[in-house]
């Protein structure tokens, strides 16, 4: 089980992060939802370890990050926001160079590589250097390094960005096989169809505040609020309507 | 309603392609500003070495004009001096701004026609193939051309001072005009060179070859220029040699562009006719391959610029036994080696930041060579080509390693280092800072040494192993002593230029070249003169490097790797990098 526990980050006098604490259990996808600059990926950083939180803890299995380094890293498998990898590399040079630095074993990964490449279509690039892949490309590869060393954890940051509507759906009956398999699924991201599709709790974050966790099963009854209403309540939106009427009627002056 | 040219769409392109071409087609947005300004730095430079060359040769034409002054009246011999003065200065007032332009062109040369992102972005725009090409062919020349007319205001006060002599037979603006043309002409047909052959490579190689095919191009071109540079800087010597018509100028470009400044100024020897020649058909060849580049792209475009690429099988090429097995037996490093091999071999940033620090190096070798057997030649019994064999080993080393290290330290995809960051581990921490430091062996030491060692064993005989292993270890504690405090996956940390002052750094960097080439030359002749010595030397040298190295361990088993370059204190006083 992963489990935050009041994580606070400040960046200098700025508080990014206030006492956040929540779960993510094994078999569970959570969706992290949140406007721009509420702290989402202040605390996905946190969580796999590339930033340090002012206050708080982040255990994995009841191990923190400074008790087994090299064992919680192992335990996560990462797709940042945006496809941020080395595109001088071919994708199987990418591949090989993350299972290497995860200390895999050759033999596990001389055959895995190939076959992550061909399920995700990347195969008959995987000569190419990645600087003339596309953004759906790159995410694909990233997707497969995540998947690489059989995390027990999965952190994914906006991982739909950029991915085709094939790539898309198979990324996305892919993640409910990996729930139903037993592994933690953290999904930070800003689209309210693809949780409600995939995550069975959702966690909505506002200025750096924990500001509502429910069940997903709580907004599919009768006279209960949608998803969407209960983000916009919570962290305050306003109403987009008369702002898009306004656009409109720029676009036709 | 009428279009204005700034609306114009080929206006709107050169311009776009123009100052694209600034980012040098291989930095990040975040770096191609920086290097814009450290540019136009450049131009700056270039105009201030033009007003210091003047000055040097102040002293020398006061002197050519006062020495000789009171023989004019009485003999026409009175010139030959400072004619052969004018003929080897000319000669370096164009060879210089050709060598600027060739530098800058090179270093664009993967932008010099329009590529896959260009077609596929701007042709869907209604913007037509015929704009797309001459847009991207007038931005280039632009670009060259902006390069050309600073290398030539550059020169320009030196060329005064030649030609404001009484010595001078034609007119100072009659000279002026017909050099401006000869050097304009030059640069421009250094920048038509290089595009005819960055162009006959994008139209000959196989697609699959073609990023290695221009990279190779490219580190040849830097290295050739960077190695011209010290020639260059003798052709002031070389007024009687084109006095005397020797025809080794024939090899020589920019003596070709003087037979076109002497042919413009009345001077048509044939001599000079056959130099203005050679410099016509170098014009003609490489106007007529560039444009016939361009023309070829312009009408072959999907199977030149949308040809598949058909990538080799990496697992095929299993390298040399011995080095497999080296990296069988290192585990940790097998993810670090790989990383850095492909990295100097396909960033090209990186490769010319090598190549041009290490051919710097080997000018001062070559040059050193160059003076030696000169010597040599007019008096055999001189010992000035055994000191340059003993000394540029040192020299060759000291360069490569810098320019390693230099290399490694540029981050590339500064943004993707979170792989590292994530899967850092102290207990693989040694192993993956080890594979830098066999990285450095290998390319600043052991590459340059075995370079040397037919030139070492040509001229010393067996006394080559002497210099050569003693070399070795030097070199060995000169990595171990660039290394001790290195905590970086090598590309993956962010690098700040401007930890310390410019010319601090370079005063330390001349100290210590001094001091190593100069300590390790004597360590070999001690060790040559005084057979136990070798022995002693190497012995002290190998504790030394054994002593490093532990220590370099020790620290490396404890500090954690660097992501961030970190300011000194006293660069930074406010401290407000941490709020």
């Amino acid at each position: 089980m992963l489990e935050a526990h009041g994580l606070t980050k400040r960046y200098g006098g700025a508080l990014a992060l206030d006492k956040v604490s929540f779960r993510v259990n094994r078999g569970e996808i959570v969706g992290y939802l949140g406007p721009n600059g509420s702290g989402k990926s202040t605390t996905v950083n946190i969580v796999v370890g590339l930033l340090e939180a002012t206050s708080g803890s982040v255990t994995l299995d009841d191990r923190t990050l400074s008790e087994d380094p090299a064992g919680y890293q192992n335990k996560i498998g990462y797709v940042p926001e945006e496809p941020y990898l080395y595109t001088h590399l071919t994708a199987t040079e990418y591949l090989t160079l993350v299972a290497r630095l995860r200390r895999l074993p050759r033999s596990a990964v001389d055959n895995k590589i190939p076959e992550l490449l061909r399920l995700f279509q990347l195969y008959d690039s995987r000569y190419s250097t990645m600087n003339a892949f596309s953004k759906g490309m790159r995410q694909r590869v990233l997707l497969a390094a995540a998947l690489l060393h059989n995390p027990a954890l999965l952190v994914l940051d906006e991982p739909f960005a950029g991915l085709d509507v094939n790539a898309g759906l198979l990324f996305r009956a892919l993640l409910g096989l990996l729930a139903a398999d037993g592994r933690m699924i953290l999904f930070s991201t800003h689209r309210f169809d693809m949780v409600e599709k995939l995550c069975s709790r959702v966690v909505i974050l506002s200025s750096g505040r924990l500001v509502a966790e429910h069940e997903m099963a709580a907004f599919g009854t009768p006279g209960t609020p949608s998803l969407e209403e209960t983000f916009c309540r919570v962290t305050r939106q306003a109403d987009f309507d008369p702002l898009a009427r306004e656009i409109l009627h720029t676009i036709q002056a | 309603m009428r279009v204005t040219l700034e609306e114009r769409p080929w206006y709107q392109l050169t311009t776009h392609f123009f100052r694209g071409l600034f980012d040098f087609g291989m930095l990040s947005n975040a770096g191609s500003d920086t290097f814009r300004r450290a540019l136009l730095g450049i131009v700056g430079v270039m105009v201030s070495l033009g007003l210091f060359l003047a000055r040097m040769y102040l002293k020398k034409y006061s002197v050519l004009s006062e020495k000789y002054a009171d023989w004019a009246t009485s003999t026409q011999t009175n010139q030959v001096p400072y004619q052969l003065a004018v003929l080897g200065d000319g000669a370096l007032t164009i060879a210089l701004p050709m060598l600027i332009v060739g530098f800058v062109v090179v270093l664009v040369s993967n932008s010099l026609f329009p590529d896959q992102i260009d077609c596929r972005v701007l042709l869907p725009l209604s913007v037509s193939r015929r704009v797309l090409f001459a847009t991207k062919a007038l931005a280039v020349l632009l670009f060259a051309a902006v390069f050309a007319i600073a290398g030539q205001v550059a020169m320009m006060p030196l060329v005064v001072l030649m030609w404001n002599s009484r010595w001078a037979e034609e007119g100072l603006l009659a000279r002026l005009m017909a050099h401006g043309v000869a050097s304009l002409g030059a640069s421009i047909v250094t920048a038509l060179g290089i595009i005819a052959v960055a162009g006959a490579l994008l139209i000959c190689v196989p697609r699959s070859r073609l990023q290695a095919a221009s990279i190779a191009f490219r580190g040849a071109a830097l290295c050739g220029l960077v190695l011209s540079i010290p020639l260059a800087w003798r052709l002031p010597t070389t007024g009687a040699l084109i006095a005397s018509e020797s025809r080794l100028f024939y090899l020589v470009p920019p003596a070709w562009f003087l037979g076109v400044e002497q042919l413009l100024s009345g001077k048509g020897t044939p001599y000079f006719l056959r130099l203005a020649q050679i410099a016509g058909a170098a014009a003609v060849v490489s106007f007529v391959v560039a444009l016939g580049s361009y023309v070829f792209l312009y009408h072959q475009l999907e199977r030149v610029i949308f040809r598949p690429v058909h990538g080799s099988d990496p697992s095929r090429r299993q390298g040399i036994p011995l080095l497999r097995y080296l990296r069988r037996r290192r585990p940790d490093a097998a993810a670090i080696g790989p990383f850095i091999r492909a990295t100097l071999a396909r960033s090209p940033l990186h490769q010319g930041v090598f190549v041009i620090i290490t051919a710097f190096g080997a000018g001062l070798a070559l040059n050193s060579f160059a003076s030696s057997w000169q010597a040599v030649a007019s008096s055999p019994a001189d010992g000035s080509l055994r000191t340059t064999v003993i000394w540029a080993p040192f020299t060759l080393v000291f360069a490569t390693n810098v320019a390693v290290r230099a290399a490694l330290v540029l981050p590339i995809e500064l943004r993707a280092n979170w792989i590292f960051r994530m899967t850092e581990d102290e207990a693989t921490r040694a192993g993956e800072l080890g594979a830098v430091v066999r990285t450095l062996i290998l390319l600043g030491v052991v590459l340059p040494l075995a370079l040397l060692f037919p030139v070492e064993w040509a001229v010393l005989g067996a006394q080559a192993i002497h210099c050569t292993s003693i070399a070795f270890l030097c070199g060995l504690v000169l990595v171990e002593l660039q290394m001790a405090e290195w905590r970086r996956i090598p590309f993956t940390c962010s690098y700040e230029p401007s930890r310390q002052f410019v010319g601090l750094t370079m005063i330390i960097g001349a100290t210590a070249f001094g001091l190593f080439t100069v300590i390790g030359s004597r360590l070999v002749r001690y060790s040559i003169s005084h057979p136990a010595g070798w022995v002693a030397v190497m012995t002290i040298a190998g504790v030394v490097v054994l002593l490093l190295r532990r220590q370099r361990l020790w620290l490396a088993r404890r500090a954690a790797l660097m992501f961030e370059d970190v300011l000194p204190n006293e660069v930074e006083p406010l401290r407000l990098s941490e709020y």
